[in-house]
């Protein structure tokens, strides 16, 4: 193909945002409920009571079910905000100290499910979370926190209802903008932990119970504001006693990203190895993406690797593409793959 | 739950002094009025309202607003802590945002009297 064609096609045609291929940790990362994730569950509606009175009301509720014991029942609790804090101000939540971010971000999550057919009985798993973020900078929220105090002044310093309530609709998008940001843009380390334990219990009756699967889960991170820079590593370990020889799963992986202005450069690495009746099955994946931002709608992108089949030098798969992303959907342009 | 508070605080010889605390990790403004003064507006710490003689009665009328700015919950409160008086007093009200993000708002006024 001549450069001309390959440009015209390029152009022509779209492209996914190759870094998202590059981003395989996502799966392996601390889940929010690591319960439903350690038995697969997706359940459709999840009892997140927020008071004490809510949840005793679920459990009664679950217990009462016709099925006993219930299936597909999901719960998942905050146990550090079933209560008041009256005594704890912004600054002691937004940049907590050690004991204080474990217990606030503490959370249990339940969930029961079948058995699979041809057995019969139920799959019960508790789940626990948390996670220590070191910032106690809160520099970064002021133009956010100084917004939202500008329109709480105008807020006391009128009587009319009316403009009252307009100010405080003003308002919503920068608390839930504040909101976002405590969740997502938080620059120093970041430590998330979670583990999960699911009982089998074979034709519903409690003296057959026995684990079935144990998962553990650490993910922790550093971000730089200045260069824009992200450093991930993650450690997931599972077992599964289901089947004979029981099976353990350790996946490891690392993931940095930089960004400077229009150009985003990322790299991972994943380590798998299975191991079953003492011996193990080891694979990788080292992958590299480079995005360049040529307008607001326009990226072009490319994305370098070994694929985790194989492990050596001359043995693993190529993984390659180029592309350029239009904003309107996600068609790679080249790809190269299983083997050079 | 109680946003609104109306009541009476007797004051003594000394100076009383107003802090007002916004709990539940959310942010909070209060303005301060003492009849048609305006005595602060903002975050209120240990604030010297007057002179326990001065202020016999008279009201003090305290607004505050909360943000809901913490997605673990939708509650706030504030506490209104008073003291110089014939006793120290912390007066609590709690409100709910009724949607993520929203906002409470929160009216109290004290009655100072001998």
């Amino acid at each position: 193909m001549n450069v001309r064609r390959f440009i015209a096609l390029v152009l022509l045609c779209g492209a996914s945002r190759l870094s998202a291929q590059v981003d395989t940790l996502r799966a392996f990362r601390a889940p929010a409920s690591p319960a439903f994730v350690l038995i697969d569950a997706a359940p459709t509606a999840i009892a997140r009571p927020s008071t004490p009175q809510r949840l005793v009301m679920s459990l009664v509720s679950a217990l009462q079910d016709e099925d006993f014991p219930p299936k597909r029942y999901a719960l998942e609790i905050a146990p550090y905000w079933l209560t008041r804090h009256r005594t704890l101000t912004f600054e002691q939540y937004a940049a907590p100290a050690f004991w204080q971010s474990i217990i606030q971000t503490l959370s249990l999550s339940v969930a029961t499910t079948n058995i699979p057919k041809p057995d019969t009985g139920t799959v019960l798993a508790f789940g626990v979370r948390t996670a220590y973020v070191s910032s106690r900078d809160l520099s970064w929220l002021r133009p956010l926190r100084d917004t939202i105090l500008q329109i709480q002044r105008k807020i006391l310093e009128t009587d009319d209802q009316a403009i009252e309530d307009s100010l405080r609709a003003e308002m919503r998008p920068v608390n839930l903008r504040l909101q976002r940001a405590l969740r997502t843009e938080r620059t120093g380390w970041t430590i998330e932990g979670a583990a999960a334990g699911a009982m089998d219990f074979q034709g519903d009756i409690a003296s057959n119970g026995k684990v079935s699967r144990v998962g553990l889960w650490v993910t922790t991170g550093y971000r730089l504001s200045k260069p824009n820079a992200d450093l991930l590593a993650v450690v997931r370990l599972t077992r599964d006693d289901r089947v004979a020889p029981r099976q353990d799963f350790l996946d490891l992986g690392g993931r940095l990203v930089l960004d400077k202005e229009d150009l985003t450069l990322s790299g991972e690495y994943v380590y798998r190895s299975i191991t079953s009746a003492g011996s193990s099955r080891p694979s990788d994946r080292l992958t590299a993406a480079v995005e360049y931002r040529v307008s607001t709608d326009i990226l072009l992108t490319a994305a370098l690797g070994r694929g985790a089949d194989e492990r050596g030098p001359d043995t693993g798969p190529l993984i390659a593409q180029i592309g350029v992303d239009f904003g309107l959907g996600a068609i790679p342009l080249i790809r190269t793959g299983g083997g050079r | 739950m109680l946003t609104t508070l109306k009541t009476d605080y007797p004051v003594d010889t000394g100076a009383v002094v107003l802090t007002i605390k916004i709990g539940e990790g959310q942010l909070g403004t209060s303005v301060v009025r003492l009849g048609e003064t305006q005595l602060d507006i903002g975050e209120i710490d240990v604030l010297e309202i007057g002179q326990g003689p001065d202020l016999a009665g008279q009201v003090l009328f305290i607004k505050t607003v909360v943000a809901d700015v913490n997605d673990n919950t939708n509650h706030t409160s504030v506490s209104y802590e008073l003291q110089g008086g014939k006793a120290d007093k912390v007066f609590n009200l709690d409100g709910t945002a009724d949607e993520e993000g929203g906002s409470v708002v929160y009216r109290a006024s004290f009655s100072l009297k001998s």
